[in-house]
């Protein structure tokens, strides 16, 4: 049998899934640190980045470390913090957080800075404070690129989550790992097309919720809804 | 935006930054200096040189890759390539020509995959065993005095607590103990899981997959698992004061440190060169070379390149 057929009957052997770290196992692990990363990432770096884009302070520094920050081994990150205490979640979470953030930051603060300033300059006029402005005009304006950053994040943060397994956690990465050390390609190969299959399935709803919550006005593509006051 | 060298200097510097964080933290473990693709590139006198994935079997492979290079053999290395399940595809398959083995280990390999049981008691026993049973391709070479085997150590808080000093007194507790070992010790016999249930009849609490060296090592120091799969020869487990526990029952009988070669590549050069290195290795050497691989973090090259050239190689 070749390795791709193993494979294939791996991914539809009914036990595989349901027995005890099983498939259907490892998947809820492998979202559960996926969802924990976000969650956690969307706290700390939306609020940066609106603070970058309403202010256009720190654009420069913030962006490009940024940019820098996306080179960080994640892996590497992991093992470090695997030796203050071995066995734990946070090492793992810490690693992938630091994956999630730069794009959340990155794209936020670019959609802020991009509204219209024909739009915010509308809203001052109307006598809306800073605040205001944020959360009544620029924010509805900037979600789909916000969306676009977070279905970023949450594509990288499934893909990289197999690292938990190294560590002796669990997730679909413990497939690819096993399977490997036991040399049976089967599993490793069905782990790492089931992680695949699973970020597109996420990025794709995240695709879908970013369609159904763009404001009408900004669906059909116009930078500028036809009345900023009626949408705010 | 203007962007331009300042942005490329910002980035390059966080890069740079980051890059030598991680670098500076990571442990060194010694990848092949040497690799290069075998695919039918190497000349038929060239010997090969393979390892599995940890330091004290990259160790011997740079000391008889080092023992025929100074006797005029080329030499070709591919260190660090996984664990025997991986490795042994690879030497049966040509692509890599020696590597280092233990003798108890290569022969339960070989043996399970025959479908047979291991008989041999003593390392004569194992070497004539593994002659026999190993394909018409691969032989074993004389076996040395050096042993580097498998052993089930305990941190010491856990040992003190139920006065551990060899595996069967694990049979009571070994229900309450996280053990952690490399994920195939879930599958292996003698010395897995299936291994210790059927000789001592041990049941872990819970079994943590972990490679072996500083990830076991760590997670016994903090306690996170109690017991866990080392190498006799790590100096890790007296510096950390782990227990090695005796295997009483004789689970894992001698582990001589033993050449593994391709037939065709066993010539008499290669042999008298290789049986001269097995002569001269010990335990106690072994031992101490691993204190400055794990110790003193000196790359295993050279602290083969130390030894051999003690040893009257180079």
């Amino acid at each position: 049998m070749s390795e791709w057929s193993q494979t294939v009957d791996w991914l539809t052997t009914a036990t595989n899934w349901t027995k005890d770290n099983g498939i259907v196992d490892r998947l809820v692990e492998h979202a559960g640190y996926s969802a924990l990363t976000l969650g956690i990432a969307l706290v700390i770096a939306l609020p940066i980045g609106f603070a970058i884009g309403h202010t256009g302070r720190g654009s420069f520094v913030a962006l490009n470390s940024l940019v820098g920050a996306r080179a960080i081994p994640t892996f590497a990150v992991v093992v470090l913090l695997y030796k203050l205490e071995p066995l734990a979640l946070w090492p793992v979470v810490v690693g992938l957080v630091l994956l999630a953030v730069p794009p959340i930051v990155a794209n936020a603060a670019a959609a802020i800075a991009a509204v219209d300033p024909a739009v915010r300059d509308g809203a001052r006029g109307m006598g809306m404070t800073g605040w205001q402005v944020l959360w009544r005009v620029e924010l509805p304006n900037s979600v789909p690129l916000i969306l676009a950053g977070v279905r970023s994040a949450a594509t990288q943060v499934i893909a990289t989550a197999t690292i938990a397994a190294y560590v002796s956690l669990g997730g679909l990465g413990r497939f690819v790992i096993d399977g490997y050390a036991l040399v049976q390609y089967e599993q490793a190969y069905g782990g790492a097309v089931l992680v695949g299959a699973f970020a597109l399935i996420v990025d794709g709803a995240l695709a879908l919720f970013q369609r159904a919550a763009t404001p009408a006005g900004l669906r059909s593509g116009r930078a500028v809804p036809r009345s900023a006051t009626a949408r705010a | 935006m203007k962007q331009g060298w300042k942005h490329s200097i910002a980035v390059g510097f966080t890069a740079m930054a980051l890059f030598g964080l991680a670098a500076c933290g990571s442990d060194d473990e010694s990848s092949s200096s040497d690799t290069t693709a075998v695919a039918g590139g190497s000349s038929s006198e060239t010997v090969i040189v393979g390892s599995a994935n940890f330091p004290g079997n990259v160790l011997l492979a740079e000391i008889y890759a080092g023992a025929l290079e100074s006797k005029g053999v080329a030499v070709e290395r591919q260190l660090n390539i996984g664990n025997r399940e991986a490795y042994f595809a690879a030497i049966k398959g040509g692509e890599i020509q020696l590597l280092p083995e233990y003798s108890n280990a290569i022969l339960s390999f070989v043996t399970k995959q025959a479908g047979g049981t291991v008989t041999a008691t003593n390392v004569e026993e194992q070497v004539a065993a593994l002659r026999e049973q190993l394909p018409d391709n691969l032989t074993v070479l004389d076996a040395s005095a050096a042993e580097d085997k498998d052993v089930l150590v305990c941190n010491k808080e856990t040992a003190e607590e139920f006065s551990l000093e060899k595996i069967s007194d694990l049979s009571d507790v070994a229900k309450d103990l996280v053990i952690g070992a490399p994920p195939e010790f879930a599958e292996r016999d003698p010395f897995g899981i299936p291994g210790l249930k059927r000789i001592y009849g041990l049941e872990f609490k819970e079994f943590r997959p972990l490679e072996i060296g500083p990830p076991i090592a760590d997670a016994l120091a903090s306690n996170a698992i109690q017991c866990g799969n080392l190498f006799s020869a790590m100096s890790i487990i007296t510096k950390n004061g782990f227990v090695a526990l005796e295997d009483d029952k004789v689970a894992v009988p001698n582990e001589a440190v033993v050449p593994l070669i391709a037939t065709d590549s066993a010539t008499d050069d290669v042999t008298a060169t290789l049986n001269d290195v097995s002569s001269k290795l010990d335990t106690e050497g072994l031992k101490a070379m691993m204190v400055k691989v794990e110790q003193d973090k000196t790359p295993e090259a050279d602290v083969a390149a130390e030894w051999l050239a003690a040893n009257g190689f180079t």
